[in-house]
């Protein structure tokens, strides 16, 4: 009891500072109000766990055609959301919680850190001095501009805000003492913060290598302490374990050479054109004026930034050569000032565009964002020991004055920050759209609409941006604009943007521009498009947004009545209105489900190949009955002669009658009845080699129907969304269709060409269709899980044995 | 009498070392105040000169320090006295402050390595 009050007592002004700290978000945004657009959103704060069960269980990307990605590692600080939602039910309230996180934990873990630094250099009667000086580091890191900066439109790496000097401080204790309790308190903390410990997050690689490497010269060569191997041992190999249900499946994706990891990291010509002249392009942007002074840009505060570079010379002036640890700080501020930067002599440049040589070093093409916050932590170290040794010079009042004077240039030069103006921006190149937004209840029952149809059928949104975002406007003069919610919030895929339409986005602006209909509703049914979500309020679209994020839809339908014309001739029945939020059905004429069996195949060849592939097969298409399956030449002859394939088109007659039903995302059953010819399966789901066909032995059960297309021999059955039972595992050791029979049809999609030899000569059976990366991720879990258990034990022994050691009172 | 001779003297030899860092100082100045972009050929033999200045004068660590204390006011000066702008971007040429920044960077490294060696 005693031992709290002394700490209360030694610690009361920086405990007066970290309830402050706690207390400034609350200011920052009103209730009610949400700040989440952005590259990578934060919609995961709207809902944690609608964006868990979309994005983060299964290893194919929520939106558009379902890309492979994986996103593995948010999920215990999903569920860790989840929980504080279910307390609070409130965005806003789990909002300013993981701001108030950012700036508590930032604060206290470099007041300790440099406490620990400078506790060596002092006796008792001096400790306030420290103090002094680990307040003003403290504030400074808190305040810096990459802390600041980027918590608008914040990436989830932001955690590492507090995370780098948590998991640094955490280790120098455990170096330092040796006890086994801080190396457990790291690696839980890591395990919940996964995602700023994934391997495809540069921010894991720009940190915790140099800062272990501090931590090892440190310890070893200043405190000459030796390193406790055994436990770091053990310690990497936790984590490792604790982590593989994220770490396992970026392996394997990065050793598939058809992968973006693998192109990235190893093909010499990625690394030249998307590391290194990405590089070269952003190079004149970085400054060693800016590692050196830090600031918000404000005006009114341009003189107070002196107070950090100034402070730093006079570190240098009154250190003495003993301090080695200064020494030590200063070389690591040096090393992280030169990567930051990189505009250090024409030979450092040179030597840097080496770097990107070096596999997985690209990651760090955009260097200024990926090295500032390591900049930060060890500039605000060396700032530390700096105002320290400026203040134990002086007499203890003028040490204060001193004090409150640096406190108040920190504040002056960050207010833009502290009084949380940073959030007031509006959005780039619009009409003073608020990043803030008050959600709009009409939206969120949008949203239910859709999470409630039984269906797999795609959505379409319009207005249509240019990049993979969505615009929600909101109830104030504000909007997101982000990520999908549509897709990310229902579990849903759709089509927000121009990137998201690749390989047609292009196609389908040159479309409307020819007000070819016909072609775009029968892209729509090949893209497996249902619905089509129109946002009607103007405030979407022009009225607001005069040029970004529609330059591209803008040029083709200039005006928001021009784009409801444009909606009307494509459109098919109205099925859902809230507000200015409206659904339609596609029509239904051209609309073609997850699964079909073609009823004539179109080979395409080269023709209007521009853009390196031909993605307008569809356009002059005669055809009434959608069920086509287009294919390319080459891949035509493999099935049919040099004669079909010069055809315009290829009739197949004695279809199968095919039901199908989704287990998840990466799992589908599809029943085949009355078939004895080869036939086509076609799934519109982007073509990849790992989804592969497994035909069942055991009889098959028919599905119960929800919906029939073409007279019946297309049912949709009821879908599911099972993450784990008893049958996650039914096809393991079963053998799938060949490769040889897999191929790309459609310029997208994955189709299978089936012959009855394939059944066995059987007429009706089952077909699993499954994305075999998945499995990657269940043995991912399953390892995880295993490592967790023993994690969490040896948890408990280290409590029981502190208990044990605890002196009796 | 001997020690105002001693005194004078020490002062004149103080006077003298203040002296030996008008030299490089100079040089930095002109090499960024005539030259549009910044050269390896002119920044290498300046820091040479200056380490053949260290060695030969046998200077301090301090020393160097205090020529980074006179190149941050000169930065600090062009900062409060112009816009934010200008130190945005290095494109179409580096401000004036920007390059002071870089001879700071490399004078506070060789100031560490001295202090490092005492």
């Amino acid at each position: 009891m005693n031992s709290l009050k002394d700490f209360f007592k030694k610690h009361k002004l920086a405990i007066f500072i970290v309830i402050i700290l706690a207390v400034i978000p609350f200011f920052w945004l009103r209730p009610g109000e949400l700040e989440l657009g952005g590259d990578s959103s934060r919609l995961y704060l709207y809902d944690p766990l609608s964006y868990l069960k979309s994005s983060s269980i299964y290893s194919l990307a929520p939106d558009g055609l379902g890309n492979l990605w994986m996103n593995q590692s948010m999920l215990p600080f999903l569920l860790m959301l989840g929980f504080i939602y279910f307390i609070f039910h409130s965005p806003y309230a789990l909002t300013i919680l993981l701001y108030s996180l950012s700036l508590v934990g930032g604060f206290l873990f470099i007041y300790l850190i440099i406490l620990e630094i400078l506790k060596n250099h002092v006796k008792e009667d001096k400790l306030s001095y420290v103090h002094a000086a680990t307040i003003l580091g403290g504030l400074f890191y808190t305040f810096a501009p990459s802390v600041g900066q980027n918590i608008h439109f914040a990436l989830i790496i932001q955690n590492q805000v507090f995370l780098n000097p948590m998991i640094f401080y955490l280790t120098l204790m455990f170096l330092k003492s040796q006890k086994s309790k801080y190396l457990w308190f790291m690696l839980l903390t890591t395990f919940i913060f996964a995602p700023n410990f994934s391997l495809a997050v540069p921010a894991l690689f720009s940190f915790y290598p140099l800062a272990f490497l501090f931590l090892v010269l440190y310890v070893t060569q200043y405190l000459k302490k030796s390193l406790p191997w055994k436990k770091l041992l053990v310690g990497i190999i936790l984590f490792l374990g604790i982590h593989a249900f994220h770490i396992l499946p970026v392996i394997v994706n990065t050793f598939d050479p058809s992968s973006y990891y693998n192109t990235r990291i190893f093909n010499a010509s990625s690394i030249q054109n998307e590391g290194l002249n990405y590089f070269n392009a952003i190079l004149h942007y970085a400054m060693v004026t800016k590692s050196f002074f830090y600031t918000y840009g404000a005006p009114y505060a341009q003189w107070a930034i002196f107070v950090g570079p100034l402070c730093i010379i006079l570190g240098f002036l009154l250190s003495k050569a003993k301090q080695k640890d200064f020494t030590l700080i200063a070389i690591f501020f040096f090393i992280t000032t030169f990567l930051e930067s990189a505009n250090i002599t024409h030979i450092g440049i040179e030597f840097y565009r080496k770097l990107f040589y070096i596999p997985g070093f690209s990651m760090f093409r955009n260097f200024y964002g990926q090295w500032q916050w390591v900049q930060t932590f060890f500039y605000t170290l060396l700032l530390g020991y700096s105002f320290f040794l400026i203040l134990s010079k002086l007499k203890r009042k003028i040490s204060y004055i001193l004090l409150c004077l640096i406190v108040g240039s920190i504040v002056v030069s960050n207010w833009e920050f502290i009084s949380g103006q940073i959030f007031r921006q509006p959005h780039r190149a619009t009409k003073d759209v608020s990043t803030i937004i008050e959600m709009d209840p009409h939206f969120e029952e949008t949203l239910s609409f859709f999470r409630n149809q039984p269906d797999d059928g795609k959505i379409f949104d319009f207005p249509f941006t240019e990049f993979s975002y969505q615009v929600i406007p909101g109830l104030n003069r504000g909007a997101y604009i982000g990520p999908s919610p549509t897709s990310y919030l229902t579990g849903r895929r759709d089509f927000s943007g121009h990137q998201i339409l690749e390989p047609f986005s292009d196609t389908f602006i040159k479309l409307i521009e020819e007000k070819n209909y016909v072609a775009i509703k029968r892209l729509f049914g090949l893209l497996n498009i249902k619905y089509i979500f129109y946002i009607t309020d103007p405030r979407a679209y022009k009225e607001f947004f005069p040029q970004l994020p529609y330059s591209v839809l803008l040029k083709v339908l200039p005006e928001s009545k021009s784009l409801t014309d444009f909606v009307g001739k494509i459109k098919g029945e109205k099925i859902f209105e809230q507000g200015s939020y409206l659904v339609y059905n596609s029509d239904n004429d051209y609309y073609l489900p997850h699964f079909y069996v073609p009823t004539s195949i179109v080979p395409y060849g080269d023709k209007n190949k521009s853009a390196g592939e031909n993605v307008s097969f569809f356009v002059d298409s005669k055809e009434k009955d959608p069920r086509i399956g287009y294919i390319s030449n080459e891949e035509c002859v493999r099935f049919y002669s040099s004669s079909d394939c010069r055809q315009d088109k290829i009739k197949i007659n004695n279809i199968p009658t095919i039901g199908f039903k989704r287990i998840n995302s990466t799992k589908y059953k599809v029943v085949i009845s009355g078939t004895n010819t080869p036939f086509f399966l076609i799934f519109s789901d982007k073509f990849h080699k790992d989804w592969k066909a497994f035909i069942l032995n055991s009889e098959s059960k028919k599905l119960k129907v929800q919906e029939s297309y073409f007279g019946g021999s297309v049912q949709e059955s009821y879908h599911e969304n099972i993450f784990l039972d008893s049958k996650t595992f039914e096809t393991l050791g079963m053998k799938s269709l060949p490769e040889s029979q897999h191929f790309m049809v459609n310029g997208y999609a994955n189709a299978w060409h089936i012959t009855p030899k394939d059944s066995g000569g059987k007429n009706n059976y089952e077909i699993i269709i499954e994305m075999s990366q998945q499995r990657i991720a269940y043995y991912g879990l399953g390892i995880s899980a295993i490592f967790l258990t023993v994690f969490l034990f040896w948890g408990y022994k280290i409590l029981m044995d502190n208990r044990k050691n605890r002196p009796k009172i | 009498m001997q020690k105002k001779i001693e005194s004078i003297n020490l002062y004149q030899l103080k006077s003298l070392a203040f002296f030996k860092f008008i030299p490089p100082i100079l040089l930095i100045l002109g090499d960024v105040l005539f030259f549009q972009k910044s050269s390896d050929w002119r920044t290498f033999p300046i820091l040479i000169f200056y380490v053949f200045l260290i060695i030969r004068y046998k200077l301090r660590a301090n020393a160097t320090f205090f020529i980074c204390l006179f190149l941050f006011f000169l930065i600090y000066i062009q900062y409060i006295f112009s816009s934010p702008a200008i130190f945005e971007s290095q494109y179409p040429i580096a401000p004036f402050g920007e390059k002071i920044a870089v001879w700071l960077y490399l004078f506070l490294v060789i100031g560490v390595i001295q202090r490092w060696r005492e």
